[in-house]
């Protein structure tokens, strides 16, 4: 079984590399074939990469998001996911190319430094540890496609702003689009946080009543929790414009990015993957 | 009639080769089609026949004899059909025949050959142009098989390149704008300040896609009320454009006012009753109605003429590079269309040469049916008709075998038809 593991771990950065070679098609031409395809492919490509990390997981044993590679993994998994469900949902290609880009590099350093290996801290193997890091992955993967519509409208915005019709231009949807875009991936984001927040305080004091409850990480989460709830807010009740949502979702995904490199890194937190 | 050769071919003129005079003197409106198609058929030459008259274009497509003066014969025919045509316009004519005719109406059904690159509309007159030959009983096998090729070719390229994609005029190029600020039109209210031609088009554009309403401004409140009673508007009196601008989300200015008629100012305080809104302006009059520094301002655009244009150049820029793509499909569906002719052409002469052959096989067994005894008949009856099927064998094998070449296909049939004095093939008995 592991060889068929280490076969599709191998295949999966490929199948995304050529997933994304067809969005690129389709977002340059979208006259072109590719877009015919795409779905298929990216559903294949989901199952197949299902596949490797549910066999990962019955042939270790335990839960396959113990370390950073299989982190990564599964935020791929995850992020390619809500991607194809949210492209379902508003029927629009063009903006695939831009999300997949990151999908296959998140793939490409997981499988090129992945080690398989069983052996794992026993806290890891607990099954609140899949729901609390199953739920902060889901809103990770929300997050960062809220955060690259947000990017995508802030070019859009500028290049309307300032007349320079690019390939943006002729490539995206409308502005209103894509705020609308940046919300809905927002919202349930900002839901699985919350529940992977109030998991992770149940399950600390489970663990261990004593252990501090703010640490590095812990305190960027409550952060990205306040921004991505602020654009909910801003969005309902404020008002906000577009372009704030934008900023703020963009923001959002900044510091969830600091807070993985610093986390794993420069500081001592029990949240340090591998 | 002997074996004559016929052919297809296409005369006309379009926008490339002749001035509005000429094309006016050719062109037919549709109610005038049919007895012209009556008159056409009537011609000794003409075998089939159909018209496609556009106000860019006047072409007959027609199933004509093939011989060394089949231009000068078709120009004849141009000018007893067609009033006015004088023998110094000839050179404004085109004349494509076979192959290149087939090219022709592909071309020209896709929007390849029209004044705007892939307007869509030309798929419609040519789809008229069939129905009314068809209704007239003028075409017969070869143009009715063209034309639906065409109609089919032009949903292909449509379909599989960008060639009809993104605004090419300045007016539907303001819409294109609207629509990469707001999702769906059919929300939103515009307002078009002055009667300038291309800001009339635009409003016009608008109200096709919907637009919750429309209001019109003008200095003159009567004009406003004349206009907007023409366009299914709303008239909106001049002093009150900025105090009234929170409602609506789509400005066109196309006055010929010397000043601005909205200072950034207008649209600041407006803005504060909008809750975040985007205001979107359009400034197609010159000089200019609206206040340059409105688009510093938050959540409004502001774009001008220059970048109309703009994405008007880009869009058509964009469907010339799309050219090459289209006219690989059309080429691919010329070669269907002469391989599905070469059949045709041999189709009729492999059945006049059984016929034929049969004819004198059973005129020669008839010489004996009262001379031999029925049994001796049948043996016969049998033997020839081995013998008819062997010598038969060799011929088919030939045509059969040509028709999918449709280079050999045709000759191979024009010289068994010469051979065995075969009927022509457009006059089958």
């Amino acid at each position: 079984m592991l060889s068929l593991i280490g076969v599709l771990n191998t295949l999966l950065p490929i199948l995304y590399m050529v997933l994304l070679y067809l969005y690129g098609q389709n977002f340059y031409n979208s006259a072109h074939s590719a877009g015919r395809y795409l779905r298929n492919a990216t559903l294949i490509t989901i199952i197949v990469h299902f596949g490797e990390v549910a066999l990962r997981g019955l042939y270790f044993g335990r839960f396959p998001m113990a370390t950073i590679s299989e982190f990564m993994s599964v935020l791929a998994l995850s992020i390619a996911v809500v991607y194809l469900y949210v492209e379902h949902r508003l029927r629009l290609k063009t903006t695939g190319v831009f999300v997949l880009a990151w999908v296959f590099i998140l793939q490409f350093f997981s499988s090129a430094f992945i080690v398989f290996d069983g052996e794992v801290p026993a806290i890891l193997k607990s099954p609140m540890f899949f729901f609390h890091t199953s739920s902060a992955i889901i809103s990770y993967s929300a997050f960062f496609i809220s955060a690259i519509y947000g990017i995508m409208f802030v070019m859009l915005f500028n290049q309307i702003k300032s007349a320079r019709f690019g390939i943006i231009y002729n490539r995206m949807p409308s502005l209103e689009e894509l705020n609308e875009m940046i919300f809905r991936s927002a919202l349930p984001g900002f839901i699985f946080l919350t529940i992977s927040l109030v998991l992770g305080i149940l399950w600390r004091k489970e663990v261990d009543p004593t252990a501090p409850h703010f640490d590095g990480k812990v305190i960027s989460i409550y952060a990205v929790w306040f921004i991505y709830g602020a654009v909910i807010v801003g969005k309902n009740i404020g008002r906000w414009s577009g372009k704030w949502l934008a900023y703020t979702s963009i923001a959002g995904f900044v510091v969830i990015l600091i807070s993985f490199v610093i986390v794993n890194l420069f500081v001592t937190s029990f949240h340090r993957f591998g | 009639m002997d074996a004559e050769t016929l052919d297809l071919f296409v005369v006309g003129v379009n926008h490339k080769t002749a001035d509005t005079s000429l094309r006016e003197k050719l062109a037919l409106s549709p109610a005038h089609v049919p007895d012209k198609l009556e008159t056409l058929i009537g011609e000794s030459a003409v075998h089939e026949v159909a018209l496609l008259s556009t106000c860019n274009r006047t072409e007959v497509y027609t199933v004509f004899e093939d011989t060394a003066q089949s231009s000068d014969k078709l120009f004849s025919l141009i000018r007893r059909n067609f009033s006015a045509i004088e023998s110094g316009d000839r050179s404004r004519f085109y004349f494509h025949k076979g192959r290149q005719a087939v090219h022709h109406l592909l071309g020209v059904t896709s929007g390849l050959d029209s004044m705007i690159l892939g307007e869509p509309q030309i798929g419609g007159q040519v789809k008229d142009a069939l129905r009314l030959a068809q209704q007239a009983q003028t075409i017969g096998v070869f143009l009715n098989r063209l034309f639906h090729l065409a109609l089919h070719t032009a949903k292909t390229v449509r379909s599989e390149t960008a060639i009809t994609r993104g605004a090419v005029s300045v007016a539907y190029a303001a819409v294109e704008l609207a629509e990469k600020v707001f999702k769906d039109l059919s929300g939103h209210s515009a307002l078009l300040i002055g009667a300038g031609k291309t800001g009339r088009l635009a409003a016009k554009h608008l109200k096709g896609r919907n637009i919750k309403e429309l209001y019109i401004a003008n200095r003159t409140l009567k004009r406003a009320e004349a206009l907007a009673a023409e366009m299914d508007a709303v008239a909106m009196p001049f002093e009150k454009i900025a105090d009234r601008l929170h409602e609506v989300d789509i400005v066109i200015g196309s006055t010929g006012a010397d000043d601005y008629v909205l200072q950034a100012e207008d649209v600041r305080r407006s803005m504060s009753r909008r809750n975040k809104r985007y205001l979107f302006f359009i400034d197609i009059a010159m000089p200019r109605d609206f206040d340059p520094a409105i688009n510093s301002l938050n959540n409004v655009f502001l774009n001008n003429m220059e970048a109309l244009r703009q994405v008007a150049e880009q869009n058509a820029l964009k469907r010339e590079q799309e050219l090459p793509v289209a006219y690989d499909i059309v080429d691919e569906a010329v070669d269907e269309y002469q391989r599905w002719r070469g059949v045709q052409d041999v189709k009729p002469t492999i059945v006049a040469l059984r016929k034929k052959l049969g004819a004198i096989r059973r005129g020669e067994l008839d010489k004996f049916k009262h001379r031999v005894d029925d049994e001796e008949m049948q043996r016969m009856e049998e033997l020839t008709h081995r013998l008819l099927n062997k010598i038969l064998h060799f011929p088919m094998r030939e045509l059969n075998s040509t028709k999918e070449s449709n280079q050999q296909g045709p000759l191979t049939a024009e010289v068994l038809r010469n051979i065995f004095e075969l009927k022509d093939r457009y006059h089958e008995e």
